[in-house]
């Protein structure tokens, strides 16, 4: 079952594929740098930066239909306590197996449609 | 139209900025609040997205900052949120926000919304632009309404007729800028003084400008039209001030009230001969003159006419009243009586025969002045209605 809802996505872009390249070109550079941010304010416990790169990939991949993910990216947002890192961290490579597997689908849909 | 977009994630802010400048829209984009209340102060933005959490200053505080900025053009403000609990939206619009959009939005439902945000920009565009040009069109009347005020005062006696027979006061409080009252008091001729006390019907500029044209009419510079003074018939060379009945029956010739769209007036036109202190007069429509004598005796003497303008060729009765050292004569508009208090009650004309009794040891200007602070004070707070206007004369030798 695909993560991103191919559908709705090329419908929202009006179909437009190069609108579909910039913004993937932005994500693969973005989700990179806030999946290393994501992991050093779990190390570091650091709960409300946790939430706030959280809440960013949650918004980034919204734009791309892909509800798994943002669900567990939501659930990042939302954790609270003093011992963040720990509930955290499966959490944390679980987006981003779901990331890895957004972006390929991505290639797919751009490749399957011309671009 | 300039629109700034405020969006700290980068996906988000490219895709807006692609789809707001494809529908036309001229976009300025800030990474954060902080830098996005930057931009907004020193561009002119009429439309402002922005997206509620953000690093520097949140959407909620941002739009709280553009409202509390104060500048002539209204920015619509769209705020983009996942958040779509009541409580939220209930915050975001008391901070002032005029619409939301849910992540991730919805292209059409965004072109949408813009739309209606358009059309309330467009609304606020005119209304401003009307706002703009009745500001115009009231500092224009009012600079007008003030250059005719001052024409008006002009009218006014400007320096008083000296005779060691009689001596003159008069007070004039208009209750508007414009005034429907109009007074005056003038010589003639070496031996005869004319007076007059006029009161227009009605308040504001008709009544003003009506106003004016009877002062010019009745202004001893205007004689050579030939109505307050007229060549003699024996001797043509020779001019004869004219009676006051042919002075106030010639007005209401003049001054039909079908001609001046129903406005008409009242008026005391009086002469007193100096040699003989007999004043003559005809009161059209006017409240009664006050005559106190100077043993301090009170009468109220009715008017002898109607108001002019009312009944066409309307004979006026001229009235003489021989005048003895000591007497006072008070000519008065209808607003000295009928100045109210607090209570909406009258002022009326037994307090005004009062005041003038009370003050008839004094200084005729002191009385006169006296009378309109009393009526001052009787009305308090509450703005007259109606212009004052008072012209008093005593007899002195």
């Amino acid at each position: 079952m695909p993560i991103v809802d191919a559908q709705q996505l090329m419908e929202n872009l009006d179909g437009d594929l190069e609108l579909l390249r910039d913004a993937f070109e932005i994500f693969c550079e973005e989700s990179r740098s806030l999946q290393s941010e994501l992991r050093a304010a779990a190390q570091a416990n650091n709960v409300q930066e946790l939430n706030q790169t959280a809440h960013r990939l949650n918004g980034m991949l919204s734009n791309f239909f892909a509800d798994e993910a943002c669900q567990t990216a939501i659930q990042l947002e939302e954790i609270q306590g003093s011992d963040v890192g720990a509930t955290a961290a499966p959490l944390i490579e679980q987006l981003s197996g779901q990331i890895e597997t957004v972006q390929s689908e991505i290639q797919q849909i751009m490749a399957s449609r011309g671009s | 139209m300039n629109v700034l977009v405020a969006e700290d994630e980068r996906v988000t802010r490219h895709l807006l900025e692609q789809y707001l400048d494809s529908w036309g829209l001229k976009v300025t984009a800030a990474s954060d609040g902080g830098q996005a209340w930057e931009f907004y102060q020193s561009g002119d933005f009429e439309l402002v997205i922005s997206d509620w959490n953000m690093p520097e200053m949140n959407g909620l505080q941002l739009v709280k900052k553009i409202r509390e900025h104060v500048r002539g053009q209204y920015a619509y403000v769209i705020l983009l949120t996942a958040r779509s609990e009541k409580a939220d939206l209930v915050n975001g619009l008391c901070a002032g926000a005029d619409d939301f959009l849910s992540k991730p939005f919805d292209r059409n439902e965004l072109r949408a919304r813009l739309r209606a945000g358009q059309r309330i920009i467009s609304l606020q565009r005119t209304l401003n632009e009307r706002n703009r040009s009745l500001q115009q069109a009231n500092e224009r009347m009012e600079k007008d309404l003030a250059a005719a005020a001052r024409l008006q005062q002009s009218l006014l006696p400007e320096k008083l007729p000296e005779s060691k027979s009689a001596k003159f006061a008069w007070s004039f409080r208009p209750c508007e800028e414009l005034a429907g009252d109009n007074l005056n008091v003038f010589q003639l001729d070496s031996h005869h003084i004319g007076m007059y006390v006029a009161d227009v019907s009605g308040h504001g500029v008709a009544a003003a400008l009506l106003s004016v044209t009877i002062s010019q009419l009745l202004s001893p510079k205007s004689s050579q039209h030939g109505l307050l003074v007229q060549p003699d018939a024996q001797d043509t060379s020779k001019r004869i001030v004219s009676s006051p009945g042919r002075v106030v029956s010639e007005l209401n010739r003049r001054f039909p009230i079908e001609e001046f769209d129903g406005n008409y007036f009242t008026i005391v036109y009086g002469v007193l001969d100096t040699r003989t202190s007999v004043f003559r007069y005809v009161s059209a429509g006017h409240p009664p003159i006050i005559l106190i004598s100077g043993d301090g005796q009170p009468q109220f003497i009715e008017n002898t006419g109607f108001p002019i303008g009312w009944v066409q060729d309307h004979e006026y009765a001229e009235r003489t009243l021989q005048l003895a050292v000591g007497d006072r004569l008070c000519i008065y508009s209808d607003g000295l009586p009928e100045a109210q208090n607090v209570d909406d009650e009258q002022f009326g004309d037994r307090r005004l025969l009062e005041s003038l009794i009370g003050t008839v040891s004094q200084s005729l200007d002191n009385s006169v002045a006296q009378a309109m602070l009393t009526i001052e004070s009787w009305c308090g707070t509450h703005h007259a209605r109606d212009d004052m206007s008072m012209l008093a004369i005593q007899i002195t030798d």
